[in-house]
């Protein structure tokens, strides 16, 4: 299970297709399209598993849940997970 | 009263005692020097600014007084020989902040530069009442053009060059945006133009006035370019954000001035910032409203005339 940590707060800004979040749990700056930004959205206001995740995109994007996605799921969580944007949750 | 009120001898006297306190937009700077390089440079290129009073502080007993505590000043600074054999064999200046020397010596013969220099490094490391952009900034029609670069990108040549189009100058080296309301607050300085610029600017016309080119420093030759009255007299008057160019020039490239994706302008002025991680949040919302409020473009330019027509041109662009 991933989530944004219920303290870090991230202020949002979008620009056409483009959002910029702050972190102030970092201090760091990021720029991201739209379905990292849908993702860390959702994260946002839920914990949630990577299957979840799947299965959320699925529907929301109109994408079947195939390997492909559950490729791009996982890559997509490792990369957020890497700029400190998510946090591992307890189940 | 301005600099240019005090004689010669008065300028010297009040920089010997540390008792001249000028005052450039928000900042009184406070100033003690013997170095008559520096009293002639500060003379020559702040005569329009305002001198603020200065009021000594008498210390209570026992206290013996402190060299300068002399009243309130945003920043109280010194230029002065190291002690000993320096002073004659290849003599060296140092800058000093709140009695404390902040840099490796110089040549003295770059005392006055390191005086710009140093008020540049007081400003990024102090000023964090505002958010610090790395950028030049000129207004027309109280909306504030910025162009936000690093060094050797040609921000001071187009500065300079916008200055003398009848741009108000705001700085050449600091955006100081405001995060109460989002607006840019002056602080008009010398505009430093380095090596090929220098020639380039000084053709624009004699009523851009320069002080002398000073060779050989780590940025190669530098010469700073006095600022108009007119920009000094407004540095109360602050701007609304207008445009954000970031600007590179481009020796033997085509010319190009087009927008910029909103979203990778925001994250080009992060890179750009001094004090954003300092601020934090205000900081990103200061930035974020900046961005909101501006067209934001970037050019490319090896043509400094065709570059200066088109910037011109923008305040008649919609927003």
């Amino acid at each position: 299970m991933w989530r944004v940590p219920e303290n870090w707060r991230l202020e949002w800004r979008q620009w056409g297709g483009l959002h910029v979040v702050y972190n102030p749990a970092s201090g760091d700056t990021h720029l991201l399209n739209a379905l990292p930004a849908y993702v860390l959205r959702s994260l946002e206001t839920k914990a949630s598993s990577i299957e979840e995740l799947e299965a959320l995109v699925s529907s929301s994007h109109d994408r079947p849940p195939d390997e492909a996605l559950s490729s791009d799921i996982e890559a997509l969580i490792s990369e957020l997970d890497e700029l400190g944007l998510i946090a591992p949750a307890q189940s | 009263m301005n600099v240019r009120d005090l004689s010669p001898s008065e300028l010297r006297d009040q920089l010997e005692r540390g008792a001249f306190r000028l005052r450039i937009g928000p900042f009184v700077a406070q100033v003690r020097t013997g170095l008559a390089s520096v009293v002639r440079s500060l003379g020559f290129f702040y005569g329009d600014y305002p001198l603020e009073p200065f009021e000594p502080f008498e210390p209570f007993e026992p206290f013996e007084p402190f060299e300068d505590d002399s009243g309130i000043a945003d920043f109280h600074l010194r230029l002065a020989p190291p002690p000993g054999l320096r002073r004659y064999y290849r003599p060296q200046v140092l800058f000093f902040q709140d009695g404390r020397s902040q840099f490796q010596p110089y040549p003295q013969g770059l005392a006055p530069p390191l005086f710009e220099w140093g008020l540049n490094w007081c400003i990024s490391k102090q000023a964090h009442q505002y958010l610090i952009v790395h950028s030049a900034v000129v207004e027309r029609g109280g909306r504030a053009l910025l162009l936000p670069a690093h060094p050797g990108s040609g921000k001071s040549t187009l500065t300079a060059g916008l200055v003398h189009r009848g741009f108000r100058l705001l700085s050449d080296e600091h955006a100081l945006i405001r995060p109460e309301d989002g607006r840019i607050v002056p602080v008009p300085r010398p505009i430093a133009l380095k090596n090929e610029s220098i020639a380039v600017i000084q053709k624009l016309g004699p009523e851009l006035v320069f002080g002398p080119t000073f060779h050989d420093t780590q940025k190669g030759d530098v010469a700073h370019l006095r600022v108009f009255e007119d920009s000094v007299k407004r540095s109360e008057e602050t701007a609304a954000p207008g445009w954000v160019v970031f600007p590179k020039f481009i020796k033997g490239g085509s010319h190009r001035l087009e927008p910029v994706a909103k979203a990778a302008a925001m994250m080009e002025l992060v890179d750009n910032s001094i004090n954003y991680s300092v601020l934090g949040s205000v900081g990103y919302r200061a930035l974020a409203r900046l961005v909101d409020e501006s067209m934001c473009l970037s050019l490319d330019y090896e043509d400094l005339s065709e570059a200066l027509d088109e910037l011109k041109h923008l305040p008649e662009r919609a927003l």
